[in-house]
């Protein structure tokens, strides 16, 4: 125990520390929001990594190649590919250059900018604003949850101990705090992961034992789909890869790289630190076979942590998760407060404030946000458990389309991108919502595992095009900003 | 059999990983030259 609490002292010293040496950097909102578009290569691209692998999904990844077996590769190899390398390319130049030449720190900000509409910024704004807190409950949920199995401590101190370090690092340092400290996150998150990986293997046998073992328990567990089903594996690998090019505390580190050149270094460098993607689901497979009886599939990778590792290898992993979780919670605090205070309070509803009080009431904003978050998290009602399994969908659904569409495509028009928001939101949270109010029956067969992360960019993806040809372009004075030609 | 007693179909998923890393060195070196193919 006493290694445990060494080792997260200083790990949590650390990253308060460096919250204190970023606060005197964060002299704008700018500054505070986007870090003044000042970020390096190495740090914007393993910050990316951190935000983007919550401990939600070594916690979770882990459970899903306990209950599914090696199929779930799938999905990590999907976050490199799509999540990761493809969002950096397709994504990653045009949202420097349009967000610069918009002068836009949000992403409803640069929709605002791009389309010239108010009611999609505010729609993005709100819903964006809204899911992203009961995601951070989830974040919150999963770090809590491995303190409570690895060092028995109850389920309350685990979401105090981590919710009022990262509400420190993240109100005094803004997000040049975020992106330093998800820095080194990252490399502990790479070093527990690939140290798990290496001792769970030695101890079943290595990677040829592991499928042999596996198989004699079934097969389904070594074979793509296996026993999860394609309709499973497809859905799920989209809503955790391509969900991330809508996600705006991922996006949120291309606007602030320090120029467009630095994005080719970046890409490499993301892509090499994204590969850890497929170790949770690797280990989770090799705790099938070491730790097959589980009360919970949750429990895979906890109590082979147990199983494989010494404490300060146990210790060392708990920091790894820990950091998981704070990386992507401090993330989506400064997206969410920058969002509030300038899109929603400033241009939503016409409010004036100087440059200092702007600062001011954003920090003030990250502050409760986090609170919130936080008195959520230590008792979360039954409802927004059952919304925390979807809220990814729901802000992917938002985002997705308007944003890829904005980028790329001239004619866009701003009716189709908000009423693309609105129809994909409505459809996901339909979808999800369908089996649960009982208006119909069930689904059943494939249709059972399709996520309403698939119907809801199907449905926003219809509507784009369609109200893009029927509609009419956004005003020209905005398309030529964004894209530098004015 | 692929590598490991593995489905081919599983191990696929390696194989994508594998490719990605390429996918990324290569753009980065065709960027590069194409900017300063630009430049020039």
């Amino acid at each position: 125990m006493i290694i445990y609490i060494i080792v997260l002292v200083v790990y949590l010293g650390l990253l308060a520390a460096i919250g204190m040496v970023m606060s005197g950097r964060s002299r704008s909102v700018g500054d505070f929001a986007i870090g003044g578009r000042s970020v390096g290569p190495w740090v914007t691209a393993l910050s990316f990594v951190a935000a983007y692998y919550s401990s939600v999904v070594i916690i979770g990844g882990g459970a899903f190649g306990w209950k599914f077996g090696l199929a779930t590769l799938w999905v990590g190899a999907g976050n490199v590919l799509i999540g990761t390398t493809l969002a950096w390319i397709v994504l990653g130049r045009r949202i420097r250059r349009f967000t610069e030449n918009l002068d836009a720190m949000t992403l409803p900000g640069f929709f605002f900018g791009r389309y010239g509409s108010a009611e999609a910024r505010i729609f993005s704004a709100a819903a964006t604003g809204l899911f992203l807190i009961i995601y951070n409950v989830s974040v919150l949920k999963g770090m809590a949850n491995t303190f409570e199995v690895l060092m028995d401590l109850p389920y309350w101190s685990g979401v105090l101990i981590s919710g009022v370090v990262i509400l420190f690092y993240t109100a005094v340092g803004g997000y040049l705090a975020v992106v330093y400290t998800s820095f080194v996150q990252a490399l502990v998150m790479i070093a527990a992961l690939l140290l798990l990986t290496f001792m769970s293997l030695q101890k079943v046998g290595g990677m040829t034992a592991l499928v042999d073992r596996l198989n004699t328990i079934d097969p389904g567990l070594v074979n793509t789909p296996g026993v999860w089903g394609w309709a499973g594996l497809i859905s799920f690998t989209l809503i955790v890869s391509l969900g991330t090019w809508g996600m705006p505390q991922l996006l949120v580190r291309f606007y602030s790289i320090k120029n467009d050149k630095m994005l080719r270094l970046g890409t490499v460098i993301v892509t090499f630190g994204a590969s850890i993607a497929l170790l949770p689901y690797l280990t989770g497979a090799v705790a099938r076979v070491l730790v097959p009886e589980l009360s919970s599939a949750d429990q895979a990778i906890p109590a082979l942590t147990k199983l494989v590792l010494n404490d300060w290898g146990g210790a060392l992993f708990l920091a790894g998760v820990v950091a998981a979780g704070m990386s992507t919670f401090a993330g989506v605090l400064i997206i969410i407060s920058s969002s509030m205070v300038n899109d929603v309070w400033i241009h939503g509803l016409g409010r004036t404030m100087s440059p200092a009080a702007e600062l001011k009431a954003t920090r003030l904003m990250s502050l409760a946000v986090g609170v919130i978050s936080l008195l959520i998290a230590l008792k979360p009602p039954a409802l927004v458990l059952v919304l925390t399994a979807f809220s990814w969908a729901v802000i992917a659904s938002t985002n997705l389309w308007p944003l890829l569409f904005g980028l790329y495509w001239k004619r866009t028009s701003p009716k189709a991108a908000l009423w693309s928001m609105i129809a994909g939101v409505s459809a996901a949270l339909l979808w999800q919502a369908w089996p649960r109010i009982g208006w119909l029956p069930e689904l059943s067969g494939a249709l059972a595992g399709v996520h309403g992360f698939v119907v809801g960019t199907a449905v926003g993806l219809v509507v784009i095009l369609i109200g893009t040809f029927a509609g009419k372009p956004a005003p020209r004075d905005n398309v030529d900003r964004a894209w530098g030609s004015r | 059999m692929a590598p490991f007693n593995l489905p081919w179909l599983t191990f696929g998923a390696f194989l994508v990983l594998g490719g990605t890393i390429i996918l990324a060195l290569v753009w980065a070196l065709v960027d590069r030259a194409r900017d300063r193919g630009g430049e020039s």
